[in-house]
C-alpha cells in the first residue's frame, strides 16, 4: 500500500474538550481506523459522508493542520509530518485545497489579482513578463474573461465567479494533489456543472482529487471511486458506478433511497421509516468499538454492537458490514 | 380550485447608493387552496425577497413601490400593521431560511415556543403548551424536545421544530424558505415528507422556495421558476419537468445532477445585478434561442395552455 500517492494507515483521530472535571475527560472520536490510498494514476475519489461524519478531519490531517492521535498519513512514501519539517515548500505546492467557501480565502482589501500574483511569486512559476500571460490563460481555462475579473475586489464578484478564480490558482500552481472540500455546495445548479466540468478536466493535466462532499449526485458526477463515511469509519468503497447502482452497505442504500430525483414520476414510494428517538442517540458520538451505523441500522444484529465488522471484498467494492460475512 | 392568495405586480426594491436594486420586479402569482407551490430560481432572483414582500417582515432599505397582494379579499399591503400581525401566524406562517440558526441557543424549546403563540393569541400558558405538543408531534418529534436548548438537537431536527412552531396556530398558508438547504439527505427527505404531510393531513397551503429542482420534483404541486425578478414560467409539476417551455427552465433542470444521468449541462454566462437588469428579455445574455426581438422588448407571462404560462416570445408572449 505504500506506493500510492496519498496513504492513509489506520489513522485515527481523538479531539479532546478542554473543560473542568468531569468535562475534561470527555473526547470526540472523529476518525478511527481510517485507511485509504490514492494512487499514483490521476484520478478523482469522493469521500462521501454526512455533516459530522469526519471528512473535514481528514482534510485538516492532509494538510497537516491536524496530526493523528494514531496511524500514519504518508503522501508519495514519506509522512506528512516529515514533509512539512523538511520541505515543506515543496509539499504545499504539490497538496494544494479549494475551500467551501470562496469568500473567506480571500482578504476583502486587495484585487483579486493579488491570489494569483501571490500563487506565482510563491512557487516561482514564472518571470513577471511571463506571469500577466499565464494569468490570462489561466483565467480563460475555468471559462472566465479575464478583463472583467482583474483589478475587481473580491466583494464585486459573486460566488461562482470567485470560486473559479481558485481554480485558475490551481491551473497556475498545477498541484499533483487537489483536497476539494464542497467546493460547490454554494454554487447554484446553472454553474455547478461547469465547474464540476473543470475539475474533470484538471484529472488530464495530472491532478489527482479528493473530492469531499455530501452530495451524492455531484460525486457520481465526477469521481473514479466513492468512499462512504459515517461518524469517522469508512463503510464501503468502489469504483462509482457499482457503489452507486449496487450499494452494499445499509448505509449507503438508505443515503442512495433518500436522494430527490428530479422526477415528479418518482416520488418517493415509501413513508419514512425513520425513528426520530435512534437518530438523537448518534448526537453524543463517543467512542464505540461496534459499528457506528449501529443505531440506526435495520438489519443490526447483537455482535455490531461491540464488534466493527472487517473489510469484506466483494467483487470491486470493499465494505465493512457483518451482513456479508 | 380556490385562490386563497393573489399578488398582483408585486415590486419590492432595496434603495441602495447606486440607485434601487429591483429584487422582485413585477410578479403576479395566485395561491390554490390545498396546493404546495414551489418558486425556484437561482440565488438572488428574489425568491426570498418576494416572501419577504408578501408577508411584509422586510425591513428599510426594503420596500414596496407598488403592487397588491390578497387574501381572502383583504388587501394586505394597505392593512396596517396592527391587524397584519394578527393574520401573521394565525392565517399566514413562515418558516425563514436557515432556521435552524433561528433558535434562541439559550433559551429552551418549550419557553420560544410558547412565547410565539401567547403573543398571538390569548390563551392561557397551559393551553399554549398543549398546542406546542401537538404541533411537534405533527412533525414526528417526540414531546420530551420541549425540554431541550436547541444544540442538543441536530440541524434538521431544529428545523422542524421551526416547521412545528409555523403550524402551531393552524394557519392556512405556511411559507418556507429553503426548508431542507444545509442538511443531509436523510434529514432532507423527512423534511421535506413532513411538509407534504402538512397539506396531505391538515390541508395546509404550502409555498416552499427552494433553489433544488429535485426537491420540488417531490411535492410540489405547481412550481414557478424565477429569473431576475420576473415570473418565466409556471406550470405543474408535471408539465414543468416533462416538458419545459422557457429555455431557462430548460437549462436549470439540464444542470440537476442526478444519479441516473451524466451528462450535465450549466448555463453559462452569470446571473444579472438587480441594480441593472439587462433590457427586454432579462434572460436574452445568456439565452441560446435568442433573437432580435429579445433584447429590445419584454415578453410578458402569458398562459398558453390552461395552468400553464410562459414568458417567451419563441412561444408568443407579445
Amino acid at each position: 500500500m505504500n506506493d500510492g500517492l496519498l496513504t492513509f494507515q489506520n489513522v485515527s483521530k481523538v479531539f479532546r474538550r478542554v473543560g473542568f472535571g468531569f468535562l475534561g475527560r470527555a473526547t470526540v472520536q472523529a476518525l478511527k481506523d481510517v485507511s485509504f490510498s490514492l494512487s499514483l494514476e490521476p484520478e478523482v475519489l469522493a469521500l462521501v459522508g454526512e455533516s459530522g461524519s469526519g471528512k473535514s478531519t481528514i482534510c485538516r490531517l492532509i494538510l497537516g493542520l491536524e496530526e493523528p492521535t494514531s496511524g500514519e498519513i504518508l503522501y508519495k512514501g514519506r509522512g506528512i509530518s516529515d514533509w512539512l519539517k523538511n520541505s515543506k515548500k515543496e509539499y504545499i505546492r504539490e497538496v494544494q485545497i479549494i475551500f467551501q467557501d470562496p469568500y473567506e480565502v480571500y482578504n476583502p482589501f486587495y484585487r483579486v489579482d493579488r491570489v494569483l500574483w501571490m500563487a506565482i511569486k510563491k512557487f516561482n512559476i514564472a518571470s513577471d513578463n511571463e506571469a500577466e500571460r499565464l494569468i490570462y490563460e489561466s483565467l480563460e481555462v475555468v471559462g472566465l474573461r479575464p478583463r472583467e475579473i482583474l483589478g475587481r475586489y473580491p466583494h464585486q464578484l459573486s460566488g461562482g465567479e470567485r470560486q473559479r478564480i481558485m481554480l485558475s490558482r490551481i491551473y497556475l500552481i498545477k498541484p499533483r494533489l487537489l483536497v476539494a472540500d464542497e467546493p460547490v455546495s454554494m454554487l447554484d445548479a446553472s454553474l455547478r456543472a461547469i465547474f464540476l466540468d473543470h475539475l474533470r478536466e484538471f484529472k488530464k493535466l495530472g491532478i489527482s482529487s479528493l473530492y469531499i462532499t455530501h452530495d451524492l449526485n455531484t460525486a457520481y458526477y465526477i469521481a473514479d471511486r466513492i468512499m462512504i463515511i459515517y461518524s469517522g469509519r469508512i463503510l464501503e468503497r468502489g469504483p462509482t458506478e457499482d457503489v452507486i447502482k449496487d450499494p452494499l452497505h445499509p448505509y449507503t442504500k438508505m443515503l442512495i433511497t433518500s436522494i430527490p430525483v428530479p422526477d415528479p414520476n418518482k416520488r418517493w414510494q415509501d413513508r419514512v421509516v425513520i425513528d426520530i428517538a435512534k437518530l438523537q442517540k448518534v448526537s453524543g458520538r463517543e467512542s464505540i468499538d461496534g459499528c457506528p451505523f449501529y443505531n440506526r441500522c435495520q438489519f443490526a444484529m447483537d455482535k455490531c454492537e461491540s464488534n466493527f465488522p472487517p473489510i469484506r471484498r466483494i467483487n470491486n467494492q470493499e465494505v465493512n458490514c457483518f451482513l456479508y460475512e | 380550485m380556490n385562490t386563497i392568495l393573489e399578488v398582483e405586480n408585486l415590486k419590492v426594491y432595496f434603495k441602495t447608493i447606486l440607485g434601487d436594486a429591483k429584487s422582485v420586479d413585477g410578479v403576479s402569482l395566485k395561491v390554490f387552496e390545498g396546493e404546495i407551490l414551489g418558486i425556484a430560481g437561482e440565488s438572488g432572483c428574489g425568491k426570498s425577497t418576494l416572501v419577504e414582500g408578501v408577508l411584509k417582515i422586510y425591513k428599510p432599505p426594503c420596500y414596496i413601490p407598488e403592487g397588491k397582494v390578497y387574501y381572502k379579499g383583504m388587501d394586505l399591503l394597505n392593512l396596517p400593521e396592527e391587524e397584519f400581525r394578527k393574520l401573521r401566524w394565525k392565517e399566514l406562517s413562515y418558516v425563514p431560511q436557515g432556521s435552524m440558526n433561528s433558535l434562541n441557543p439559550v433559551i429552551k424549546i418549550e419557553e420560544q415556543m410558547i412565547d410565539g403563540i401567547m403573543s398571538h393569541t390569548d390563551i392561557s400558558y397551559r393551553e399554549a403548551k398543549e398546542l406546542a405538543l401537538s404541533a411537534l408531534n405533527s412533525v414526528g418529534m417526540p414531546p420530551d424536545v420541549l425540554e431541550m436548548y436547541p444544540h442538543e438537537l441536530s440541524g434538521g431536527m431544529r428545523q422542524r421544530v421551526c416547521i412545528a412552531m409555523s403550524i402551531c396556530l393552524n394557519p392556512k398558508i405556511v411559507f418556507a424558505d429553503e426548508p431542507i438547504t444545509g442538511l443531509d439527505v436523510v434529514m432532507q427527505k423527512l423534511n421535506l415528507q413532513t411538509l407534504g404531510d402538512l397539506r396531505d393531513r391538515f390541508g395546509i397551503t404550502v409555498v416552499m422556495v427552494a433553489h433544488d429542482m429535485a426537491c420540488h420534483a417531490e411535492i410540489c404541486d405547481r412550481i414557478c421558476i424565477m429569473y431576475a425578478g420576473k415570473i418565466l414560467e409556471i406550470g405543474s409539476t408535471f408539465d414543468i419537468f416533462s416538458d419545459p417551455l422557457h429555455p431557462y427552465t430548460k437549462g436549470l433542470l439540464s444542470a440537476v445532477p442526478s444519479l441516473e444521468k451524466k451528462d450535465l449541462k450549466g448555463i453559462p454566462g452569470l446571473a444579472p445585478s438587480p441594480l441593472e437588469w439587462p433590457s427586454g428579455c432579462r434572460f436574452h445574455p445568456r439565452c441560446s434561442y435568442r433573437m432580435k426581438i429579445c433584447e429590445e422588448k419584454e415578453p410578458i407571462l402569458k398562459e398558453i395552455q390552461p395552468g400553464r404560462s410562459v414568458a417567451c416570445f419563441l412561444y408568443g408572449g407579445e
